[in-house]
């Protein structure tokens, strides 16, 4: 059940990482620099 | 907030056999949701203080939605962020209180909704969308792409506004989305990315 919920946490992130690469920005006053992989 | 970031996805990495890369993915996801998450909370607990939460509401949905396709100044550290984020919009909902009877009293909604579209419509067909430091626009057709949301929007909020026209009580809150409008218009321009911190 833990490792079901860790895996839905780690699907919804990866979503959310995903999302904010298509968006021009996110939607507050702080962009995190992006990680390698989601530059390529 | 960083490094209690990184012990819980190395954590929830080492569990589902995660390579350094999708780590990195995953932890980049935490740290926007929580930067969103306290920023939001930050805007909001201030605006409950003032007791101004639907115009600020107002304020803050219209300026993030836009926002996600029109980019915008960005504070160059999470701590900034929270302070920046309750402080301008708090502010703003404040000059949406102020100037909402002086508006309606004059009744020149329609004319201020107007200039606010107007000044939305140049600072996005000059600046849209804009770049942050750490987001880079990689690519011609995902700027463009970009550009085209921004204006679509701008459409559907313009209609958005006509349509709540008659109905008095929303009047508030489409002066609220207006200042909301303007300030992500004026996110974009060059000087307010100086004031932040930005060259």
């Amino acid at each position: 059940m833990k490792k079901k919920l860790t895996g839905l946490l780690v699907t919804l992130l990866s979503l959310l990482a995903l999302t904010n690469v298509a968006a021009a920005s996110t939607i507050t006053f702080y962009q995190p620099e992006l990680p390698s992989k989601l530059k390529k | 907030m960083n490094k209690i970031g990184s012990r819980i996805i190395g954590k929830v990495a080492e569990q589902h056999h995660l390579n350094c890369e999708d780590t990195e993915v995953v932890l980049f996801g935490f740290n926007l949701l929580m930067n969103s998450i306290l920023g939001l909370g930050a805007i909001f607990i201030v605006a409950y203080i003032l007791g101004i939460i639907p115009t600020v509401l107002a304020v803050t949905i219209t300026s993030v939605i836009f926002r996600a396709f029109t980019g915008g100044a960005h504070a160059n550290s999470p701590i900034k962020c929270i302070v920046f984020g309750a402080i301008i919009f708090n502010a703003l909902g404040i000059i949406a209180v102020r100037i909402s009877n002086i508006i309606l009293e004059t009744n020149s909604l329609g004319i201020f909704a107007i200039v606010i579209f107007g000044t939305a419509a140049i600072s996005f067909f000059i600046f849209a969308p804009a770049d942050t430091p750490g987001k880079p626009i990689a690519t011609k057709v995902q700027r463009n792409k970009l550009r085209l949301l921004s204006f679509i929007f701008l459409i559907i909020w313009g209609t958005f506004m006509v349509c709540f026209r008659g109905a008095t009580m929303y009047e508030h809150f489409v002066i609220a989305s207006c200042i909301g409008l303007f300030w992500q218009s004026v996110s974009l321009w060059p000087v307010t990315y100086i004031i932040f911190g930005h060259k």
